[in-house]
């Protein structure tokens, strides 16, 4: 399960607040994982988490579970990693982005680390590797960029660059590669076309590299993701919102308004969440469109 | 029967102790983990379990893993009150351990028989010093 990440690349900067690499002391950003306790009191003070009907409470329990699934619902919404995780992309090889220093766009965003990017063949099977052995094996590695190649500064918006500046003249690849003269591959490829599935290319994803942390901004929208999906279960329990009593000319008039107050409440969450997920899409995003179409 | 350890919050002795759906632990500072065995086969209601007792020559390690295999440590634990409670466990937690969310996985081995325990409660590293700032 574990990856040996002592070489991978680290990004430039942090990924939040976005570009920085040293940050004054004063203001906390980044804090632990939204707990149960932490969660009522921000999103859901003040209202009853009680059935109205059964009297059933609902526990912490129950509570982590409206987290995890509002975290889940932020990743699909906002198309990024929350927590860490190792991907691997295998990504087309395109002429024109090749001649753009090998400009590469993961799908998944943002890229914490690029633990190594190579030219791996579709087969894993008799290549000898101990990729073999592995759940998820890779294919055959044909030749391994040298990490010190890959460009990390857009990394936190899923573009990678091979710019060999500074090794250029004395590197040729690193050593566990099938093919040692693996470098000549990238002079001639230039001049294919379309190739799928061409560089392998594996990332540490996540908006933090420290598990458990996340940008308060985000534990902001996983919360209002959860209390919808609380509030949206709790409110529609309300059976009696209105009594009307007369007797002859007499007559009294009771309104509960507490279902409508938390139909508003939802629409307002609603609202907010939507303006929070735009803006971590819009962090991690790009507004540059490179390609051959 | 499926176990499960839930943390142990304030821990001073087996009267003495609060069992916490989510603990954190400052990253750099040592202290002591506790934790509780639990079948979650086994319910009163209301989220608790009942603990679960393994032999009295039972053994137990820890595997802190990472996602960086390089920070992944194994920790034997043990029973801080052996003669009153062995559904109760500890382990240390130095102050270069890298904690990570959820990050536990327990081998307990009892008459005979190993099970692999994960943690139901949430174990997650408090941000403290410069880490609070940005990531």
């Amino acid at each position: 399960m574990s990856k040996d990440l002592k070489k991978a690349k680290k990004g430039t900067a942090s990924v939040f607040p976005d570009g920085a690499y040293d940050a004054a002391s004063g203001q906390d950003r980044v804090e632990a994982f939204l707990t149960p306790e932490l969660f009522v009191s921000r999103f859901l003070w003040g209202i009853p988490l009680v059935s109205p009907i059964t009297k059933q409470k609902l526990t912490n329990e129950d509570i982590k579970d409206y987290i995890n699934r509002g975290a889940n619902q932020l990743e699909f919404d906002a198309q990024v990693d929350i927590f860490p995780v190792i991907r691997r992309h295998r990504l087309p090889f395109d002429p024109n982005l090749y001649y753009q220093w090998i400009n590469l766009e993961v799908p998944n965003k943002p890229i914490q680390k690029v633990v190594r990017a190579a030219i791996c063949s579709a087969s894993y099977l008799d290549t000898g590797t101990e990729n073999e052995n592995l759940k998820y094996p890779s294919g055959a590695n044909i030749y391994q960029l040298p990490n010190d190649w890959i460009e990390m500064g857009n990394a936190r918006r899923g573009v990678l660059n091979v710019i060999p500046i500074n090794p250029a003249f004395t590197a040729i690849g690193t050593g566990d590669a099938v093919g040692a003269a693996g470098a000549a591959i990238l002079a001639f490829i230039g001049q294919m076309g379309w190739v799928p599935s061409y560089w392998t290319v594996e990332c540490v994803h996540g908006f933090c590299s420290e598990d458990g942390k996340v940008p308060q901004i985000v534990n902001e929208a996983i919360g209002m993701a959860a209390a919808i999906k609380v509030l949206s279960n709790l409110y529609p329990l309300f059976r009696i919102t209105s009594q009307n009593l007369s007797i002859d000319g007499l007559g009294q008039s009771n309104t509960d308004q507490l279902q409508q107050l938390l139909q508003a409440k939802i629409q307002q969450l609603q609202a907010d969440y939507q303006k929070i997920v735009n803006r971590i899409k819009a962090m991690v995003s790009n507004k540059m469109f490179s390609s051959n179409v | 029967m499926k176990l499960a350890l839930i943390a142990l919050k304030n821990y001073s002795n087996i009267n003495s102790f609060q069992e916490v759906t989510e603990i954190s632990l400052q990253q750099g500072n040592p202290s002591t983990l506790y934790f509780r065995i639990v079948d979650l086969d086994q319910s009163p209601g209301d989220g608790n379990y009942f603990r679960f007792v393994p032999s009295s020559n039972a053994t137990m390690t820890v595997i802190l893993t990472d996602l960086d295999i390089n920070n992944t440590v194994i920790k034997a634990a043990s029973m801080p009150a052996s003669l009153d409670d062995r559904s109760v466990w500890s382990i240390p937690i130095l102050s270069t351990d890298r904690i990570t969310k959820n990050s536990l996985i327990a081998t307990l081995t009892t008459s005979g028989v190993t099970y692999t325990i994960y943690f139901e409660s949430e174990v997650s590293q408090d941000p403290s010093g410069a880490d609070k700032f940005f990531c």
